[in-house]
């Protein structure tokens, strides 16, 4: 079955129009080139597009795998980062520490909203990225900053020093067990996607050993051969030693085109894509109690965040 | 078919690094030789701050550069703050060997997730790691780590 990815699920986005503001900024997506008047705050320079929930183009464009409704989304994972970011401050200023990292959450949006991957799940998807970016992430890797605390931070956040040992008060006032990290996460709590990405896993390697996709892939590996290339699947060719920046080299955009322009010819992402798909089903059916029940603890995780931030 | 241009010359100097991360304070991930057990890690390392498409390693300008876990004899061992007690080790189990579809377990003290791929490339299954996590990697990324991007997740 195909199924069409949904934002509905992003239970963040829901609960936050109209009720907390300021974090619409995954809609907004937007630079902001004005400048602020002398002597008022600039704003947020960056406000940069987080993930789509949907694919927008390729050969799995609008498609969801069944697993994705239980994934948690970017937008609800940084709905968790940004209130356990606020508790942990809050409990650092008791210490009289500020705790203020180079970034915050969502500014650095990953290039897939959940864990599915399905933008390189399967190799690469999309013809146009893979004439533009061959193999590199579409628009470069962008990363966070790397940030280096200080060791009276770190001591008062994991409640623990460089040598292990427990550390029980910070400049005189206690500190609880386990540090401010311990503290605040009991306060927000943690989304759990473990049944889920179980699942996500175990359909994954079912599906690569599914007779329906050995046949496809075969018949895509004759397509390679025709074109001169030699590979059994696409995972192949990423494989080896590569010059630093190979990925987006002519060489590998002509290898990345053909690669998607065969899975196009053959069908492979359409068997590959409903196999698994079915494969998830299944499984997931087997474990909806399980699933269910982990969704309404994250949507309580959410919607404490929410509140907390 | 030939990828001889893009592929480093036989003649190439090689290195080998455990560390891609440089960080005074530890605020890496760590990729590790052995597994946990009860809540503990005690094994050689690789530890990294940044994405690697191929944990093969890398290679430019005629310099290759190989990653392993932890080799680097007469070190004193690195004590993650987080879990029960895990421990970079110097000349620990697995030392020497090569990170590519070599790891066991995982420890990120970094501030920021790092997604673990089953193929080079960001391709295949994906797992993030979210910051403060640790444990052993699910059995189809145990052995089969290819590379690895850092995110904000």
């Amino acid at each position: 079955m195909i199924r069409a990815r949904t934002s509905t699920r992003v239970l963040s986005t829901v609960l936050a129009v109209g009720a907390v503001a300021g974090i619409g900024w995954y809609a907004a997506g937007e630079r902001s080139d004005e400048a602020a008047p002398a002597g008022v705050a600039a704003p947020a320079p960056v406000k940069p597009k987080a993930p789509d929930p949907t694919l927008r183009a390729g050969l799995l464009k609008s498609r969801e795998l069944p697993v994705e409704r239980y994934l948690v989304s970017y937008a609800d994972a940084t709905a968790e980062k940004t209130a356990m970011l606020t508790a942990v401050q809050t409990c650092m200023a008791r210490y009289g520490l500020t705790y203020e990292p180079p970034s915050r959450p969502g500014e650095y949006p990953p290039p897939s909203d959940n864990s599915a991957n399905l933008e390189r799940r399967y190799g690469l998807a999309d013809k146009a990225s893979a004439e533009r970016w061959g193999y590199e992430l579409p628009g470069g890797d962008r990363q966070p900053p790397a940030w280096e605390r200080t060791t009276a931070q770190l001591d008062a956040y994991y409640g623990k020093d460089a040598d292990g040992k427990v550390v029980t008060s910070v400049n005189g006032t206690p500190l609880p067990e386990g540090g401010c990290n311990a503290e605040a996460r009991e306060r927000v709590g943690r989304q759990d996607e473990t049944a889920v990405s179980d699942i996500n896993a175990e359909s994954f390697q079912a599906a690569l050993s599914d007779p329906a996709v050995r046949k496809s892939l075969a018949d895509w590996s004759a397509c390679m051969k025709a074109r001169g290339y030699d590979y059994r699947t696409p995972f192949e060719i990423t494989q080896g030693p590569k010059e630093e920046g190979w990925g987006g080299s002519p060489e590998a955009k002509k290898t990345a085109v053909a690669e998607v322009e065969c899975k196009q010819s053959t069908g492979l992402l359409d068997v590959w894509f409903t196999t698994e798909s079915r494969i998830q089903e299944r499984r997931m059916a087997a474990k909806k109690p399980e699933l269910d029940k982990a969704r309404a603890h994250n949507q309580a995780v959410v919607r404490r965040s929410l509140t907390l931030r | 078919m030939a990828i001889s241009s893009a592929t480093p010359a036989a003649a190439d100097r090689i290195e080998y690094s455990w560390d891609e991360c440089g960080s005074n304070v530890g605020a890496c991930l760590g990729l590790f030789y052995g597994g946990k057990k009860n809540g503990v890690i005690y094994s050689a390392c690789f530890l990294t701050n940044r994405s690697h498409p191929d944990h093969w390693g890398r290679a430019e300008h005629g310099r290759t550069t190989r990653y392993q876990f932890r080799n680097q004899p007469g070190h004193d061992n690195i004590r993650f703050r987080i879990g029960v007690d895990i421990r970079c080790q110097a000349d620990g189990w697995g030392s020497g060997n090569e990170l590519k579809n070599a790891a066991a377990s995982v420890a990120n003290q970094d501030w920021v997730a790092h997604d673990i791929f089953f193929n080079s490339y960001y391709e295949g299954f994906g797992r993030a790691i979210g910051q403060d996590e640790s444990g052993n990697l699910h059995e189809i990324l145990r052995n089969n780590n290819a590379s690895s991007r850092r995110e904000d997740r």
